[in-house]
């Protein structure tokens, strides 16, 4: 089974009260009218306290493959991940922190490749995680077909 | 300066470009309601939308009143491969491929990222080969518990009196 991910990441900024956002004039808008195919995805709930990790693991998963992550943090946590530069051989490791409240929470997004291992590392007591991990692909993948 | 965030996705079911059946939705996502509004102070924000070529390296500037004490939200949106060199004051240093394709043959799927994070510094690198466009938008966190850190009132999309 195949599926299609829809993704839209709106931020937009007002130099003025906003009365109304359909009216306000704009500063700037950062808009996504994105779509992915995706072949394999997964979804976890999990909370951590400080200093608790998580793997996140993948199905039949190669590292070159397209790895896509969706988070939805109330806490902080960072996702780790060590792998490879785009020349495949030179080890490179991330750590990206997605903080956030309950008015606003954390939203983490990654779009890469080239990644062996996903870990969650939570750096505050009771940090939720509502956690989407996917494989996603190329057009001409011939996963698709 | 005001901003409004709000995050969607949503999986279906379904191939390319025929999707099986809208009705089944593995994962959805929705963000913060469209009433919340951030404020912010001048200098706060900043944003972009650039080209870059094969081989460039691009400093990102950030918001001119943010110091790394406070916390930056950082979203980015690229068309190919990108390299993200990010130094953050409690992190430390990360190197990050962001993945995205373009064309008829793969497809228009940009590569997004976005995270939040004492950020001192982000450098963007594109490998050598074809060009690349990118928007980005970096905003500093205010207090999310101080109420003078919202912009409450009638701002409600479809708000009716």
């Amino acid at each position: 089974m195949i599926f299609t991910l829809f993704l839209s990441p709106l931020q937009q900024v007002w130099p003025d009260d906003v009365t109304d956002p359909a009216q306000s004039k704009l500063a700037y808008r950062f808009r996504g009218e994105d779509k992915y195919n995706i072949l394999y995805q997964k979804i976890e709930q999990f909370e951590l306290d400080d200093g608790s990790t998580r793997t996140i693991s993948y199905a039949n998963y190669a590292s070159t493959q397209w790895a896509f992550i969706i988070a939805r943090v109330v806490g902080e946590v960072t996702i780790n991940t060590s792998g490879f530069d785009t020349n495949g051989s030179t080890p490179i490791t991330g750590k990206l922190p997605i903080y956030g409240k309950e008015i606003l929470p954390g939203i983490g997004i990654l779009s890469t490749y080239n990644v062996s291992t996903f870990t969650v590392e939570s750096h505050e007591d009771g940090s939720t995680v509502e956690l989407y991990a996917a494989i996603a692909a190329a057009d001409d993948d011939p996963l698709i077909d | 300066m005001h901003l409004q965030r709000q995050i969607s996705a949503s999986c279906v079911e379904g191939e390319k470009d025929s999707v099986a059946d809208g009705t089944k939705f593995p994962y959805k996502l929705v963000d913060v309601l469209p009433k919340y509004v951030l404020n912010l102070g001048a200098g706060e924000y900043t944003s972009d939308y650039i080209g870059l070529d094969g081989g460039d390296t691009f400093s990102v500037p950030l918001p001119g009143s943010y110091t790394s004490a406070s916390r930056l939200s950082c979203c980015f949106r690229s068309t190919g491969i990108c390299r993200l060199v990010i130094v953050d004051s409690v992190h430390g240093s990360s190197t990050v491929l962001l993945k995205g394709t373009e064309g008829l043959t793969k497809g228009e799927h940009r590569g997004v990222i976005m995270w939040q994070g004492h950020i001192t510094s982000i450098s963007l690198q594109v490998p050598a080969g074809d060009p690349i466009q990118v928007d980005y938008v970096l905003w500093q966190i205010p207090d999310l518990t101080d109420p003078d850190s919202w912009q409450l009132g009638d701002q409600a999309i479809g708000y009716v009196t």
